[in-house]
Parts: C-alpha cells; sequence; structure tokens
C-alpha cells in the first residue's frame, strides 16, 4: 500500500467517524431536561420519604426479634429449692432461639403456653430409616453389702516443744 | 458569567442557571453519546439523563476539573450503560448516516480532486461502505476512542477523563484504529485502487 493510498484512508477514516458522530441535539432539548429536573426536585423529596420509612420499619423488626418473649422457654433453668416450695417460676436468663428447648420448671402455677415444634419437613428425614425395636436391658441392682465400719481414730497427745536458747546455738 | 458562577446559583436553587450550563454544554454532551449510542434517539435520552444526574450531584463536583470535563465524563457512563442494554447499536449507528435514499455518504468523495467518474464515485461508495463496517467491527475501546477524537468535539484530555484512559493510551488507541482498519482494508484490496487516478 503506497503513501497515497494510506492518506486517502486516513481522510476517508476521518470523514467516517466525523460523520458518524455529526449532529445536534433538537431545539427543545433543554426545555425537556428542565422539565425532567422540575419534575424530579419533588420526587427526591417523596422517595426520601420511602427509605426513612423501609429503614423506620426494619429497625422496629429488629427490636421485637431481640427483644425477650414472655412465652421464651429457658435452656437451663435454675431452680433453687426455695423456689419450688414458693412456686415459683424459674426462667433462665441466657435463653437462646436454639431449637431445642426444655419445659420450664412451673410449679403450683397456670401450665405456659409452649411454641409448636418445628418439625423438618426436608426429603432426608423423610428417607430415615425407621427406629429399632430393642428390648430395654434390665440391669439388676447391686447388693449392698456389710458396710465398712471404722474405728475412730485416737486423740494424739499434744507435743510439748522446748523453746531455743538463742545464745547457746550461737558460734 | 463562568461555569463556576452558575453552578453556584444552580446550588443554591436558580433552576435556570442550571438551563444557562444544559445550553452551554449540551452538544458536547449529546455528541459523546451519539459516538456511544449512535442512535439520535438514544444519544439524546442519554444526554438528558446526564444532565440530570449533574443537577442531583452538582454538590459533588469540587472543581478539580473544568465542568464540562465533569459532565462529559457522566454522559460518556450514562451513554455506556446505556449501550449495554442496546442489542442493535452498530446497526442503529450506521442507518442515520446511510439509510434513506441509499445515497452514500461524502466520506470520499471529497478526496477527489478532479472530476470524479461513475466510476471513481461507486468505488468510493464501496470504500465508504467497507470503512463503516470496520469502524463497526473494531473492538470498543478503539472505536469509541477513534469516534470521539474524530467528532472535533474534544481534546485528548476531555476523551481520557471520558473513557478513564491516560492521555498517552487514547493517542494510541486512534492510532491503533486507523492501523488495524487500514490493514483489514488492504486485505479487501482497497489498497491499490488510487492508483488508478
Amino acid at each position: 500500500m503506497n503513501d497515497s493510498a494510506l492518506d486517502r484512508f486516513d481522510r476517508a477514516i476521518d470523514d467516517a467517524a466525523r460523520q458518524l458522530t455529526a449532529g445536534d441535539p433538537p431545539p427543545h432539548f433543554r426545555a425537556a431536561v428542565m422539565a425532567r429536573v422540575g419534575k424530579r426536585s419533588g420526587a427526591d423529596r417523596r422517595w426520601l420519604i420511602v427509605p426513612l420509612a423501609a429503614a423506620a420499619a426494619l429497625a422496629g423488626l429488629f427490636v421485637i426479634e431481640r427483644a425477650p418473649r414472655s412465652d421464651e422457654i429457658p435452656m437451663r433453668p435454675v431452680v433453687r429449692h426455695g423456689d419450688i416450695a414458693l412456686g415459683r417460676t424459674v426462667d433462665a436468663p441466657f435463653a437462646t432461639s436454639t431449637a431445642v428447648k426444655t419445659p420450664a420448671t412451673t410449679v403450683g402455677t397456670a401450665p405456659r403456653r409452649l411454641r409448636p415444634a418445628v418439625i423438618d419437613p426436608s426429603p432426608v428425614t423423610a428417607m430415615a430409616p425407621a427406629p429399632l425395636a430393642v428390648a430395654p436391658l434390665v440391669v439388676d441392682d447391686l447388693e449392698s453389702g456389710p458396710s465398712t465400719r471404722l474405728d475412730p481414730l485416737q486423740p494424739i497427745a499434744p507435743l510439748a516443744i522446748a523453746p531455743l536458747d538463742p545464745e547457746g546455738d550461737q558460734p | 458569567m463562568t461555569d463556576e458562577h452558575l453552578i453556584a446559583r444552580a446550588r443554591q436553587g436558580d433552576t435556570a442557571a442550571f438551563g444557562e450550563l444544559v445550553d452551554r454544554h449540551r452538544s458536547a454532551v449529546y455528541r459523546a453519546a451519539l459516538a456511544a449510542l449512535g442512535s439520535h434517539a438514544d444519544a439524546e435520552d442519554a444526554a438528558q439523563d446526564a444532565f440530570l444526574l449533574a443537577y442531583r450531584r452538582l454538590d459533588s463536583f469540587r472543581g478539580a476539573a473544568a465542568f464540562k470535563t465533569w459532565l462529559l465524563a457522566i454522559a460518556w457512563r450514562q451513554a455506556i450503560n446505556r449501550r449495554r442494554g442496546l442489542a442493535r447499536i452498530w446497526r442503529r449507528l450506521v442507518e442515520p448516516a446511510w439509510s434513506g435514499g441509499a445515497e452514500a455518504p461524502d466520506v470520499v468523495s471529497t478526496i477527489a480532486d478532479g472530476g470524479p467518474t461513475p466510476e471513481t464515485i461507486a468505488s468510493d461508495r464501496e470504500l465508504g461502505r467497507a470503512i463503516l463496517a470496520e469502524i463497526r467491527s473494531l473492538p470498543a475501546k478503539l472505536r469509541d476512542t477513534l469516534l470521539l477524537a474524530q467528532s472535533g468535539a474534544y481534546s485528548y484530555e476531555e476523551i481520557g477523563a471520558m473513557v478513564g484512559a491516560p492521555v498517552g493510551t487514547i493517542k494510541w488507541r486512534v492510532s491503533e484504529a486507523r492501523r488495524v482498519i487500514k490493514q483489514r482494508l488492504a486485505v479487501r484490496g482497497h489498497g491499490g485502487r488510487t492508483d488508478e487516478r
């Protein structure tokens, strides 16, 4: 390819590129932009409410979820004899949201409403084999032998220790 | 009144001042969008979106670069985002220039110094179509840079700010785009035609 061909191509490329980007916006362009700007100003204020409302709703849900529930069942209740005697209900302060829950220790009060157990309907659970039928093991009671008796210890006479002579030990 | 004065007034809620900024820069923004999108309708939408976004982000303009450069960068991003959703972008790019009467644009005829013969005109049209096809098939980075540079509306610095590349890279891309096009034209057999003149 000679120089004149290259120049010709360069000019043709310039012209093609210039033509592809030639053009001006239509006369109503400014008016269209300003109309959208004016519309947008109102829309901005209106749309500001939406995220604020959503944030408030999320915060409310978070507080409700984190708050201790009245029917929450403690996992490890601390039971004191005094509580049982007085018929108190003991709730553990560290109840968590895990699925394992034990009934509350309730003495002398009405039974509390328990949450229904959540059954895992997964296919893996459905494929689990039936539990084996095994007779319970019987364990004989241990025979109690004669108790071991220990003679009481004789009291030891107190030892008498003479005080040291401070001068006699010196070289 | 300078752009900075208009920006200050627009920030205080003077929409007429922003309208003046729109008037000043609408052609540059529009042509950048046109270079990316190839369709006048899409370019207008993208240019409007760019001005709208610029108005909303006016407080974030720090003046580190010229307002026009900042605005062009916004416009280019808007246009590129729009282009990603357009499947027929390059068909649209070519159609406005070449459709309607099937008359080839005056891309090559200006080259002819003497009176072009019908044979020359036909050959130039063929070359024009070949060049457009080659521009269309360029990698996007080369194609975008070539079109922006050859539009004559932007400096290399402004193009660099738009596409996010150093000036040296912009110059290389323009040169590389030309080289690739000429090489492909030569392969098509357009190299020896000038000898006929």
